[in-house]
């Protein structure tokens, strides 16, 4: 250890002489590593906004659990298995779901989900324009904004009303025979913008007592306690053989793209980065030649192939370093004009559609991507001193001393 | 009891080109301070460089203390030229960014010694050739004999019992050449020291306990 901080100060010697030298090569590197950083915070940056647009107009913590047909086989969700989904760590709740469709007598398809009014409650914290929650084993209902507007406008049910509703049964010769029942209207939900606005919400139980055949759930809805979990529940859930959707189901698409964007962008990058490499073999080559004597003469007083070899890597060492801390600062410049000049630019040949952006910067450089970019650097370069390493370990000292 | 450099047959030959070593048979006592002397290309840097184990001989052995050199083991080679040999070259050869002081330890970078023993063994030796006050000069703002002194300096800094000077005063004056012939000798009589210096002037020869002349790559006693 001792040894290498010495050599680690005669190497910082050589670096100090040839500065001007070093600081080019160095800025070689560091031209490609700030490119990577742009590149890679300039995606994130997009990454970002979208998956922070997505988070901000759904509802990310709510999964919607099916069942999988796999190889022409239907996994069903069984009692057991709403259990099991009920039990994953992060799970806040859980609500089997039971579904059947009723249409109105001038015919308005109304497709009607079962829940428990407490797993209604407890999953969608809903917020009503009237009335509330039904009560259960009743023939009370919920109904989507979007439901109960249109059968106002057009069958002229209005909330409160006692309205029948035909539910088609088939007898066993297979003829449709129609069974009318009536309900009522509990409460309308406000807005939501998905699927709930065109929903009948009912009581699991009053669905059960008037479909009375036993089947298995149609779905489970889950409420997981926070975003950052929401994919480690998804994961349990294919665990189980079942399928899981919602909101998570955009971000999972994003970033595959962005993934797939920012990979490939950075291999345009990386071509700098290989030039950057070349530039540091050039520059350790040549002060290898030029050192040749040198090296001659410190293997004549008793240095070894290893000595004369980790001598040049902490040579190799130093420009990287120094390219890593400029590579980062010019990273940091580089996504700050992205964002200052870019974006201004951007805006005005994009127009409103994309005003959102104007409040976020487009770039987002986090400390791992310069953490990133400075181990690419040091990397790159101590690659780079390989081959001038070996080159400088493998002369022969008596050709070497004598060289001028 | 054998020399300490004992050489028993070493040839080398070259690829294409006329044998620079033929059968090459010496020996040398502890402490002796001998020359060997040669016309240009009689191969008297090439027997240097064996002696240094810097150059493998095409055959024959070299022993040190009575101990064969085994030329294939990279490892021995680098032991014995930082414990046993010490260089002192013609165009001093220093390092042109190290002070006075950092060339006579670096040396010790390599043979593990922290920076306080290299210090100050350097210090002491500096001191031993008259340079103590240079030691923080660069070797560009010294004199070929003051730069000499300091690669005699840097050559006893791991404490050899051999030293190896390939014409040290080749690029000198006379009168400097003299002053360096008579550090070597006195140092070889006070820490008896081993000089084996290849020089092709003559008149130095009263220096020196014995000398050696190469004739047709051959070793023969001059008297």
């Amino acid at each position: 250890m001792v040894k290498l901080a010495d050599y680690a100060k005669l190497s910082a010697r050589q670096v100090y002489k040839k500065r001007m030298r070093v600081l080019l090569t160095a800025f070689g590197i560091a031209i490609g590593i700030a490119a990577v950083i742009g590149i890679i915070s300039l995606g994130e940056g997009i990454r970002y906004q979208a998956i922070e647009t997505i988070r901000q107009q759904s509802d990310l913590t709510l999964i919607e659990v099916t069942g999988t047909v796999k190889d022409g086989t239907v996994i069903p969700i069984t009692e057991s298995k709403a259990a099991m989904i009920a039990d994953i760590p992060h799970v806040e709740s859980a609500g089997p779901v039971y579904r059947i469709s009723f249409s109105t007598l001038r015919q308005t398809y109304l497709d009607v989900t079962g829940i428990k009014t407490d797993d209604f409650r407890k999953i969608f914290s809903p917020r009503f324009s009237q009335g509330g929650l039904s009560a259960s084993s009743s023939n009370e209902v919920i109904l989507g904004h979007d439901l109960a507007e249109k059968l106002q406008k057009y069958e002229g049910i209005r909330f409160g009303d006692l309205y029948t509703v035909v539910i088609r049964d088939y007898d066993p010769s297979g003829a449709p025979k129609d069974r009318k029942i009536a309900i009522t209207t509990s409460g309308v939900l406000q807005e939501r913008g998905d699927d709930l606005d065109n929903l009948v919400i009912m009581d699991i139980d009053s669905v059960r007592a008037i479909e009375e055949e036993q089947v298995p759930y149609n779905a489970v809805y889950v409420r997981v306690d926070s975003p950052e979990n929401v994919f480690a529940v998804v994961d349990e859930i294919n665990s189980l053989g079942l399928t899981a959707n919602g909101a998570f189901r955009q971000i999972e698409s994003i970033n595959r793209l962005m993934d797939m964007v920012i990979l490939f962008l950075s291999l345009f990058a990386a071509i700098s980065l290989v030039i950057g490499a070349l530039m540091i073999v050039n520059t350790m080559v040549m002060a290898v030649y030029e050192r040749t004597r040198e090296i001659g003469v410190s293997m004549a007083v008793g240095a070894s192939q290893g000595d004369v070899m980790t001598l040049i890597l902490l040579e190799c060492l130093y420009i990287g370093i120094i390219g890593g801390i400029i590579g980062d600062l010019l990273g940091i410049l580089f996504a700050w004009v992205i964002n200052t000049v870019g974006k201004a630019y951007l805006m005005s040949q994009l127009g409103d559609l994309f005003s959102g952006f104007a409040r976020y910067d487009l770039t987002l450089v986090t400390p791992q991507i310069l953490v990133l970019g400075f181990c690419i650097a040091v990397f790159l370069s101590l690659v780079s001193g390989i081959y001038p390493a070996i080159k400088a370990a493998r002369l022969n000292p008596v050709e070497a001393i004598r060289h001028s | 009891m054998p020399g300490i450099i004992v050489a028993d047959n070493v040839s080398k030959t070259y690829q294409d080109r006329v044998p620079a070593l033929f059968g090459a048979s010496f020996e040398v006592e502890r402490g002796e301070f001998v020359t060997l002397i040669g016309r240009s290309g009689s191969g008297k840097s090439t027997l240097l460089n064996i002696l240094g184990c810097l150059d493998k001989p095409t055959s024959g052995t070299l022993s040190f203390n009575g101990k064969p050199v085994n030329f294939e083991s990279p490892h021995e080679l680098i032991t014995i030229r930082r414990t046993v040999i010490g260089f002192v070259f013609q165009q001093f050869n220093l390092l042109p960014y190290l002070t006075a002081q950092e060339n006579v330890e670096y040396p010790m970078l390599f043979n593990y010694h922290d920076h306080k023993t290299r210090s100050r063994i350097a210090s002491g030796l500096l001191e031993s050739v008259g340079l103590y006050d240079r030691r923080d000069h660069l070797p560009t703002e010294m004199s070929g004999g003051e730069q000499q002194r300091v690669s005699i300096a840097r050559a006893l800094v791991n404490d050899p019992p051999i030293i190896l000077a390939d014409e040290p005063t080749g690029n000198l004056d006379q009168k400097t050449s003299g002053e360096i012939f008579s550090l070597m000798r006195s140092i070889c009589e006070e820490k008896k020291t081993t000089f084996f210096v290849v020089t092709h002037e003559r008149d130095f020869g009263a220096y020196a306990d014995r000398s050696f002349q190469l004739l047709d790559g051959k070793v023969v006693s001059a008297w």
